[in-house]
């Protein structure tokens, strides 16, 4: 794959910085992640002239560098996302979604990104409940290049859903998954969409839709009507069934600065194992109490908790989507806890159950 | 007691041990009230439904429990609305705003009552932030989904300045683009006003398309009884920009929030600059001058490095959000305002934060 002709630069969003002993720190500045080398001063002068238009080779003789061990060298950076082909970066340069592939390059060596991207395109992405998150999340999603989604929802838009969604005064009135479609396709008109107009009634529907998918759809949750408790059971249910992933956007306790679990079935615990933790975690001094029943409540909300929740969750089908394990998905076995207030995450783990009788081998 | 039908309120649990204790708990803040009471009061509350008038409660409280009752009922209705616990049903739609604000504001002013505890903190709060004016430089990725939560907000007076044209990878960052825009090739911020109008006709919006440089007049882009000032410009360099702005807003006392440019569609958050209060952009610039002074990279090789970042619109999502709630804590006056970025590291969903202060030589805003 790399040879003394290839011609390789060092990624523009890497920061190549001496220290002392002769020890290099690459920095990736989209994650802000550091590794540490030990280079002799000849070949980290070579990395330096590798600006993608001199050729390995040519690097080499100008540093006085050997060859063979610059291009050994070169390898291991190279596959450590630090430097990148020439023509991979001319054509991502080119592309409207650059900034995500430069992204995304930050976790998979270049010969491979653009084979990745095309994976994540030929997901599905089925959105369950669009109100303030899911609406959130699919936009979120179509920005970040995916191309085909389920859109699943039987409300209509009301004036007291503008607050904290994506819709606006002019989709009042329409159903949700029109509205939702109609302003995905002007963002990019080739988007395939499927719209669902109906409440998820049960596992089987859901199981139905994933299965004409084969094995491409990730499922993501946002319903919370009549719970996110009930949502998210028939979720489990069908991706268990059908060995689909799955992320949970909405909120447990009708919270919604939630960060949900994100679930590879068979293998990471799911949502029924996590609802077991938390139970018995739960309040630890509010057990035994009765909880006085509140049917039909309107809990608060607003735009920013609406838009991070949802962030999250595009971030986790984002990672799943992409299927590689230098970027598993963040959530698996566990939830996280937005407290707007201080700004501050929190995370709580959320162990695979053995009574709970998902995860097998 | 001035509720004439009083309303246990959505944002607030009841959990109750045995037969005289009860805990509220606020779903917004997980703040926790306790209260022992007698047995009678605790079944009392399942009649806070709102829709009963407090004269026939109290009656039927009498008739079962005995008068005495009745006046102890009466004070523990008091002591739930001196807690924001009970609120009248339909208190939002008093607030003295216009129906389209009250409808789309049902669930934000719910929230508002959660955190500041009475509908009348709630409907003032939420008056103040209709009422702010706001000035925005840039509105590219970070900028565009930061008006779009200001909209969502209830923020209605905007000035947004930015002299770029639109382009087609813009198209895939932007809140208010469409794919259509790019063959037009208009500037970002007409089209952006454009579309912020027709999706919200209630709001002023005015588009100014100028550069930000040392050239530029500030006066003539931010008119005196401005509010707020926004910095998401990322050219030619926020570092630059903001200092400029921040000199501008101290000197008239103006808040400036920095939104963009230094990576926020990486997850990096931004900071709010309150003159007097927090550090300003010189009291930052200094800061990072420091603490970055033996981290120096070498000349970068490859030259045009415009089109080589990366990013992701959920992670402008999340930095706009986070900008967004500092925004909003400041025009409801939730504290507390410190100064410090953060950056969310994706690998983790880590957020790390650290703390600025105010340097106490600063040239600029020492003296406040």
């Amino acid at each position: 794959m790399i040879t003394p002709e290839s011609i390789l630069r060092l990624r523009p969003s890497v920061a190549m910085v001496p220290m002392e002993d002769g020890r290099w720190q690459f920095f990736q500045g989209n994650t802000r992640r550091s590794r540490v080398f030990r280079i002799k001063p000849e070949l980290a002068s070579a990395v330096g002239c590798l600006n993608g238009s001199t050729s390995l080779d040519c690097a080499a003789k100008l540093s006085h560098s050997d060859v063979m061990q610059f291009m050994e060298l070169a390898k291991i950076l190279h596959e450590g996302c630090l430097l990148e082909f020439a023509d991979v970066a001319e054509r991502i340069a080119e592309s409207p979604l650059r900034r995500v592939l430069n992204f995304l390059g930050d976790y998979l060596p270049s010969n491979e990104l653009e084979n990745a991207f095309r994976r994540l395109k030929e997901k599905t992405a089925v959105i369950v409940g669009l109100g303030g998150v899911g609406s959130w999340i699919a936009t979120e999603l179509i920005h970040s290049g995916f191309q085909k989604f389920i859109l699943i929802d039987d409300d209509q838009v009301e004036t007291s859903n503008l607050n904290r969604s994506l819709y606006s005064q002019l989709d009042v009135g329409k159903s949700k998954v029109a509205a939702l479609a109609e302003r995905m396709r002007s963002i990019n008109p080739k988007t395939f969409i499927q719209c669902v107009e109906e409440r998820l009634a049960n596992a089987t529907r859901l199981a139905h839709l994933i299965a004409e998918l084969q094995g491409n759809a990730i499922v993501v949750n946002c319903a919370d009507s009549p719970s996110v408790d009930a949502t998210s059971a028939i979720v489990d249910d069908a991706c268990q069934g059908t060995n689909t992933p799955y992320v949970i956007a909405g909120g447990y306790n009708l919270h919604l600065s939630l960060i949900g679990v994100t679930v590879l079935p068979k293998q990471t615990a799911c949502y029924q194992c996590g609802r077991l933790t938390l139970e018995e975690a739960q309040g630890d001094d509010l057990i035994g109490m009765r909880k006085l029943a509140r049917p039909w409540r309107n809990i608060g909300n607003l735009v920013p908790l609406a838009a991070i929740t949802a962030s999250f969750a595009a971030n986790e089908v984002l990672r799943v989507a992409v299927s590689d394990h230098r970027i598993p998905p963040a959530m698996i076995n566990r939830r996280g806890e937005f407290n707007f207030l201080t700004g501050e995450i929190h995370f709580v783990s959320l162990p695979p159950r053995d009574e709970c009788g998902c995860v097998r081998g | 007691m001035t509720i004439f039908r009083p309303f246990l309120r959505d944002g607030v649990d009841v959990y109750v041990r045995g037969d005289d204790e009860v805990h509220f708990v606020f779903l917004a803040t997980r703040k926790r009230i306790t209260a022992k009471v007698k047995p009678f009061l605790i079944q009392a509350l399942a009649l806070l439904e709102g829709n009963e008038h407090v004269d026939s409660l109290s009656g039927r409280v009498a008739q079962l429990h005995g008068v005495d009752a009745r006046d102890q009922f009466i004070s523990f209705l008091d002591y739930l609305e001196q807690k924001g616990i009970i609120v009248e049903p339909d208190w939002y739609a008093h607030t003295g705003f216009d129906e389209a604000t009250n409808a789309r504001q049902e669930r934000q002013l719910s929230f508002l009552l959660d955190v500041l505890g009475t509908p009348d903190k709630a409907i003032a709060a939420q008056r103040k932030i209709c009422e702010a004016r706001l000035v925005c430089f840039g509105v590219g990725a970070v900028g565009s989904w930061l008006l779009r939560q200001l909209l969502g907000l209830g923020f209605k007076h905007f000035i947004l300045v930015d002299h770029d044209h639109i382009d087609a990878a813009d198209v895939s960052r932007h809140a208010f683009f469409e794919a259509s825009d790019v063959a037009m090739s208009g500037f970002k911020a007409t089209v952006t006003a454009e579309k912020i109008q027709h999706q919200f006709s209630d709001v002023d919006v005015v588009a100014k398309c100028e550069p930000l440089t040392t050239e530029t007049i500030l006066e003539t882009l931010i008119p005196f009884d401005t509010d707020l000032i926004i910095n998401a410009a990322d050219e030619p360099y926020i570092g630059y920009t903001s200092v400029l702005l921040s000199r501008y807003c101290v000197s008239r006392r103006i808040p400036l929030l920095v939104a963009g440019g230094f990576n926020a569609h990486l997850g990096s958050l931004g900071e709010l600059i309150i003159p007097g209060v927090t550090p300003c952009a010189d009291c930052y610039a200094d800061y990072f001058q420091e603490a970055l002074k033996d981290w120096v990279p070498i000349e970068h090789p490859v030259a045009e490095r415009l089109h080589a970042s990366g990013g992701l619109c959920s992670l402008s999502a999340f930095a706009a959000g986070s900008a967004a709630m500092k925004v909003l804590r400041y025009f409801i006056g939730v504290g507390p305002f410190d100064g410090g970025r953060g950056e969310l590291l994706f690998t983790n969903y880590h957020l790390e934060t650290f703390k600025v202060e105010r340097r106490p030589d600063c040239r600029v805003c020492s003296t406040l």
